[in-house]
């Protein structure tokens, strides 16, 4: 296991202890709560894939097939809590089982579940949903006259984070499949800056977020 | 395989391009949020200064209405009922024989005659459109002379520059200010005398009501809750706000009162 990916884990480790630290101090908060579990799905499921890629040498990208349309539905009720339009709420329902259906025919007709292609489909229309929920919430927070100073919201870091994540990732992902063919070199210089640095950036956010909340 | 010194360079680009991009994203950001939230937060300050204003003008049109009602009441049924009582008394002078009867009749007439001059005077003083037809000046020294008809106190009124007319509007304010500065002297401060001056400045209207009382502790009477201090004092301030003047009381225990007045005159053609 590289010492990117070390740092990487033990940051998601960090946020997920803030999560639950928040959670209990803010009264089991609704937001805390999807948190926790978003981010302790997240300590999960990369447990498991480090543990496996180290014990044995199979391609365990299988695993994302079952943890993005799971991380999907639950960043959609993460932010279903926080739009104010219902027409907005009642689309990111929506959302959910035809982005579970798309997901769904995506893993087992088009990829293969066990072929073990890492990040397929899922970054095709996962990802820029993704960018697009937060994305929408800032939108909101920009209309909304009522909000003095929006440092202090938790999900004003979250949204950044995540949309800033995300849309690198949409981007070296449309491109890996390509790119890994031609230059192996510049995929994984791309793969750090594209991937790996915005993870670490998204969850420093997360926790700056959580951490500056205040009431 | 040791990374290529394009790879390096590109790392480097790449990583400054992100670090730049996220940062630009954050500051545009709150930069704008703040200024929309600024803009909202003067929007909303304007609108309920407007309101206030438009309860303010609401009041004082109904208050007006009320005493020019009263005002017409007062003449046209007391006033005129007391007409037809002096007659009835110069009926009944003429006819009784006897002389103390006589005498005695006739001093009611001339106290029934005082009280219709009364009532006229006061109907005057209620009625906002005196103001509107004689002016603030005269409709005041008319304010002025029925204290000073009650032989209870001295009024003196003395204006300085050329006057000219603040607008119906600001002087109707002006005079019911006027009305319940005077009234607070006559109701609280047992005062002898009452002096009024008006300075007409090219750019600045000002009134001083001065009295001889015995005075007040002004900022202790503001502080009150509203239940407990009347709503005269309050009011006046805020007539002052509304017609774009400054109000100040000036009071010292054993000392008398001044309330002073100061509008910003805006000469027509300049
Ligand atoms: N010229 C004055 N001399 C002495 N005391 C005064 C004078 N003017 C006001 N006060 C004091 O200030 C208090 C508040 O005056 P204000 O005009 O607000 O209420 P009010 O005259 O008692 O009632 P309202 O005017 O509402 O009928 C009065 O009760 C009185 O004690
Ligand atoms: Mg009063």
């Amino acid at each position: 296991m590289a010492f990117s990916q070390y740092i990487y884990l033990s940051l998601l480790i960090l946020c997920f202890f803030i999560s639950l630290s928040q959670y209990v101090k803010y009264g089991q908060a609704y937001t805390y709560k999807v948190l926790f579990f978003l981010l302790g799905f997240g300590v999960f499921t990369e447990v498991i894939q480090f543990y496996m890629q180290e014990t044995s040498n199979k391609n365990v990208g299988f695993i994302y097939h079952f943890y993005n349309p799971i991380e999907y539905i639950l960043y959609a009720f993460l932010y279903l809590d926080f739009y104010i339009s219902t027409k907005a709420k009642k689309t990111l329902l929506w959302s959910i089982p035809i982005y579970l259906i798309f997901a769904i025919l995506g893993s087992l007709f088009v990829y293969g579940i066990l072929d073990g292609k890492k990040d397929a489909h899922n970054h095709i229309i996962g990802d820029p949903l993704k960018v697009i929920l937060p994305l929408y919430y800032l939108y909101e927070l920009y209309n909304d006259d009522s909000q003095e100073s929006v440092i202090i919201l938790p999900m004003f870091w979250i949204s950044v984070g995540t949309m800033f994540f995300f849309s690198l990732v949409a981007v070296f992902m449309s491109i890996r499949v390509e790119l890994s063919s031609l230059d192996k070199e510049l995929e994984r210089t791309l793969h750090f800056w594209l991937n790996t640095v915005p993870n670490y950036v998204m969850y420093i956010m997360y926790s700056i977020g959580m951490l500056w909340h205040r009431q | 395989m040791a990374p290529s010194i394009e790879h390096l360079v590109l790392a480097i680009s790449i990583g400054a391009f992100l670090f730049l991009l996220l940062t630009s994203f954050i500051v545009i950001f709150l930069l704008l949020q703040k200024r929309k939230y600024q803009a909202n937060q003067k929007k909303t300050a304007a609108m309920q200064a407007a309101f206030q204003q438009e309860i303010l003008q609401t009041q004082l049109e109904v208050q007006n209405l009320t005493m020019q009602q009263l005002g017409r009441e007062l003449h046209d049924n007391i006033g005129q009922l007391l007409s037809v009582l002096r007659l009835n008394l110069n009926v009944l002078e003429e006819t009784v024989e006897d002389e103390g009867t006589r005498g005695q009749i006739a001093e009611s007439n001339q106290i029934v005659e005082q009280t219709i001059a009364d009532v006229r005077a006061l109907t005057k003083s209620l009625d906002g459109d005196f103001v509107k037809d004689f002016g603030f000046i005269d409709s005041l020294s008319h304010e002025l002379q029925r204290i000073r008809k009650t032989r209870r106190y001295q009024t003196e009124i003395t204006t300085s520059g050329t006057p000219y007319s603040l607008g119906y509007q600001h002087e109707i304010v002006l005079f019911r200010i006027a009305q319940e500065v005077i009234n607070n002297a006559l109701k609280h401060a047992a005062a002898t005398t009452l002096h009024v001056s008006v300075g007409y400045e090219p750019t600045n209207f000002g009134i001083t009501i001065k009295d001889n009382g015995k005075g007040f502790d002004y900022e202790g009477i503001m502080r009150n809750e509203l239940s407990k201090s009347g709503a005269g004092l309050r009011n006046i301030q805020r007539r002052a706000e509304l017609i774009g003047g400054k109000c100040v009381v000036e009071s010292k225990i054993n000392e008398g009162t001044t309330v002073c007045i100061k509008i910003e005159h805006f000469p027509v053609g300049n």
